[in-house]
């Protein structure tokens, strides 16, 4: 049941403590069941305890593996037989304090069918055909209902579903990205060129080819080019096409013969499709594919040693050897190749024009001209850019995976999105098989180029991840062990790190990861991103974490008020009224102290008493001003006044003199007459 | 203030000009009947002068421009020999007021009068005025502390203006 066949290597149990999933699944991370654990997640026992008797196996994704959650959705609860049925998934505590996702599948009775280098007795065609096929068939025409593919089938994901091996089902296939342990055997040839982690979700033509291939393994007995490795096998294939290379000297059942062909068919436009197969199982005789091969060079292309005969095979070789395709390129020597041996008119016209110097294909550097020369010889395989080949739509998981463990890859990721080549990509694809959906994608396509380029917090390679990816959790060294896949989830996640004492602070995942899912805007992050950040900045991210906190329902988050008081201390400072100050601040440490940042919004963000502190300030000021002046003019002020006094005495002195004197004579006339 | 003062100037100035308009019908008319007096009554004509000497001396040391000083030491002087004048003219007096020393203490005490009143009066104004604008200046002492305890020292950050200074100097 593990997507990893024999390469699982499982960890050691830190813990016999149980860890429930809901309500529902307890996990027993003592009791590992190796043979389902995989180099994308271990195994350990679960118990339902609605159901104690039926065996569960918990799948649990290991750090720096993805599972596939979108898919994890569509498939809960599907019941259908042919397949390993998913009861329920979600990120776990984990008992070594980290949070990891957890996918319950209940437990098939047998082990896997058959593992590289083992072989098994052949499968009777007819058992194959009732026991497998058939219900794999009807399994992934409801998968197509649900809008997945399974990418996974091959034959040690493939089990005895019962003690009596009367059925086999599909193993389970959302441990890691779409067909990223898939060998080279059982993947179409167009993504088993692309990096494993860089095939993209698939279409249910990618599952006929693989259930083909598997039910050739089964019928073989053994698994077909066992002992070559992955690059072996792709060479073979392109040599030889699908059937030749895989079965070799193989004589199929004549009752398979049909399916094979139509299965394994090396265009993927003539491949059957699930109703031409479903058409096939109910006993009609669908059309088969024709017998096409890849269209040879009329000459081979000598390159580093080596002759190739075919675009692809170009394609491939020069991806590899960058420095000296370029050369090849260049110098015009691929060009005249091309000129007098390509069979494709158009692709070597193409690598003609551009290889002329003043062509606009080499416009964006080496690499860039080299991807899109691939390009031209092999319009239906992945982009080869840097060393690393990829499609549009595998970018996500693959993005995902160079940030986890090979960081060295993303200078490619970000050449890719500058040039636009993933656009020219999309336009070459009319037609092609997958073409509708990687159209639908066109808009956020033609957005990862200015990601890419805007120098602004919040943009970069970590936007195109989270953009490309809904459901992929943030990656960032500070929430990456507690798996947050919402905003809401983030703001626990911070503010434990920063309990932990750890000071990665926020860091361009967070800003990009809040931008893609919180719609953060790019005030909002430079104020969380610290620097030379203004008040404006620092008000817009406190405004951020306080919306999500309040619309995402999370509890307290002390620590990270904390920092945010200091966030916003500057904002407290502008008010003026000492007693205002102090008002703020015990209700801000009040807030701190609950962890309620849209409080300390509330106590920040109060416009109108900052409003009402500025007037009242600017007031006092005039107030103070007018004082201070009216003091400095003091003595002048009281020698006016003075000289007004005396004037004014002086008059009143000079009437009551006059007044007086009257009196006076009168009475001295009076007193003597 | 600035206002009370051009009011102040502008009565002064109207002060002025009546008193020059009135000044030479004055000095002549007091002239006629001073040598009148003098032809006619010459003992009460140089009582009257003994008697004014103080509004003389006032009017020698009298600083204010509208003679203020002398109008008040004049009229308490004048209203202290006029009587005695009067009651001389009339035949009344048993003795010659050019003689009669009473006649010479009422002159010169409504003269001290007079200047006492010239005096005091501005002195007790000018007194209150100062301490009017000593109870100001307190009370905006005390105001600029309670707004610094308000708002703090940035409220102090003003501007002084001392376009006026050398005026208070």
């Amino acid at each position: 049941m593990a997507e990893g066949g024999d390469n699982a290597t499982p960890r050691a149990p830190t813990s016999s403590r149980d860890v429930m999933l809901g309500e529902r699944f307890k996990i027993r991370p003592g009791q590992t069941v190796m043979d389902m654990a995989s180099p994308a997640a271990e195994a350990f026992v679960a118990v339902d305890q609605t159901q104690p008797d039926t065996a569960m196996t918990a799948l649990i994704a290991r750090p720096e593996q993805l599972p596939r959650i979108s898919a994890c959705t569509q498939l809960k609860g599907l019941t259908q037989a042919g397949g390993a049925k998913l009861l329920d998934h979600g990120p776990v505590d984990w008992p070594d304090g980290t949070r990891r996702y957890a996918m319950v599948y209940e437990t098939p009775a047998g082990a896997a069918v058959l593992r590289r280098n083992a072989s098994m007795q052949p499968v009777d065609p007819r058992v194959l055909v009732r026991s497998f096929i058939a219900p794999a068939a009807s399994l992934l025409a409801e998968y197509v209902r649900r809008g997945v593919a399974h990418r996974a089938i091959r034959p040690d994901n493939v089990y005895w579903y019962d003690f009596g091996q009367s059925k086999l089902i599909l193993g389970p296939c959302t441990a890691g990205p779409p067909g990223a342990r898939q060998p080279a055997q059982f993947e179409p040839l167009e993504l088993a060129i692309c990096d494993p982690y860089g095939r993209g979700p698939g279409t249910a033509i990618d599952d006929v080819y693989s259930l083909g291939a598997t039910a050739l393994a089964l019928a073989m007995g053994r698994w077909p080019m066992a002992e070559a490795d992955d690059p072996a096998v792709i060479q073979r294939r392109i040599e030889v096409g699908n059937w030749d290379a895989l079965a070799g000297k193989y004589n199929p059942p004549t009752d398979l013969y049909d399916f094979f062909r139509g299965a394994l068919a090396d265009d993927p436009a003539e491949r059957w499709t699930l109703p031409t197969l479903a058409k096939w199982l109910d006993g009609g005789r669908p059309a088969l594919p024709r017998m096409t091969s890849l269209a040879k060079a009329r000459e081979p292309f000598l390159f580093e040693g080596k002759l190739y005969r075919t675009g692809r095979e170009i394609a491939l070789a020069i991806a590899k050897n960058p420095p000296q395709a370029t050369a090849a390129i260049r110098t015009g020597v691929l060009a005249d190749w091309a000129r007098r041996a390509l069979p494709d008119d158009i692709a070597a016209k193409k690598v003609q024009a551009m290889s002329q110097p003043e062509n606009p294909a080499g416009r964006d550097g080496d690499p860039a001209l080299v991807a899109r020369v691939c390009m031209a010889l092999d319009p239906t395989g992945p982009i080869h850019i840097s060393g690393i080949s990829v499609r549009p739509d595998g970018v996500a998981s693959a993005l995902a995976r160079a940030y986890l463990s090979a960081r060295d890859t993303l200078p490619a990721f970000d050449s890719l999105f500058r040039s636009g080549i993933h656009l020219e990509w999309v336009s070459t694809q009319q037609g092609a098989q997958g073409a509708g959906r990687q159209a639908r994608r066109l808009t956020v396509y033609e957005r990862l180029s200015r990601w890419v380029m805007e120098p602004i917090p919040g943009s970069g390679l970590e936007r195109c991840l989270y953009e490309l990816d809904q459901r992929l959790p943030c990656l960032s060294p500070l929430s990456i062990d507690q798996w947050v896949e919402s905003p809401g989830e983030m703001l626990p996640a911070i503010d434990a790190a920063i309990a932990d004492g750890d000071q990665k602070g926020f860091d361009r995942h967070i800003a990009a990861f809040l931008a893609a899912r919180g719609a953060a805007d790019e005030s909002a992050l430079k104020g969380l991103m610290g620097g030379s950040a203004d008040e404006e900045a620092r008000m817009a991210s406190l405004k951020l974490l306080a919306h999500l906190q309040e619309t995402y329902l999370v509890g307290a988050l002390p620590n990270l008020a904390a920092q945010c008081a200091v966030l916003v201390r500057p904002t407290v400072e502008q008010f003026q009224r000492i007693s205002t100050k102090e008002l703020i601040a015990r209700k801000s440490e009040a807030a701190v102290g609950q962890g309620d940042l849209q409080g300390l919004l509330g106590i920040v963000d109060d416009r109108l008493a900052l409003e009402a502190d500025k007037k009242g300030f600017d007031s006092a000021k005039t107030e103070y001003a007018a004082a201070t002046e009216r003091l400095s003019k003091a003595d002048l002020v009281v020698l006016d006044r003075s000289r007004q006094a005396t004037y004014r005495g002086r008059e009143t002195a000079t009437l009551a003199a006059g007044s007086l004197a009257l009196a006076t004579f009168f009475g001295v006339l009076a007193a003597y007459l | 203030m600035a206002r009370q003062n051009k009011m102040i100037e502008r009565a002064q100035q109207r002060s002025r000009g009546w008193v020059k308009k009135v000044a030479p019908a004055a000095w002549l008319l007091a002239a006629v009947m001073a040598l009148m007096l003098l032809v006619m009554w010459p003992a009460i004509a140089i009582y009257v002068a003994l008697a004014g000497l103080p509004t003389l001396a006032m009017a020698l040391i009298d600083d204010d421009p509208e003679r203020r000083g002398t109008l008040c030491v004049g009229a308490m002087n004048f209203a202290g020999s006029l009587p005695f004048a009067l009651l001389a003219l009339g035949g009344t007096l048993r003795t010659s007021p050019l003689t009669w020393g009473t006649a010479y203490f009422y002159p010169y005490l409504g003269a001290i009068v007079g200047f006492a009143v010239y005096n005091i009066i501005p002195y007790i104004l000018r007194r209150i005025v100062r301490v009017e604008e000593e109870r100001e200046q307190r009370r905006l002492s005390e105001r600029q502390e309670a707004l610094v305890e308000e708002w703090g020292s940035n409220v102090a950050t003003v501007r002084l203006d001392f376009t006026r200074a050398d005026d208070a100097r």
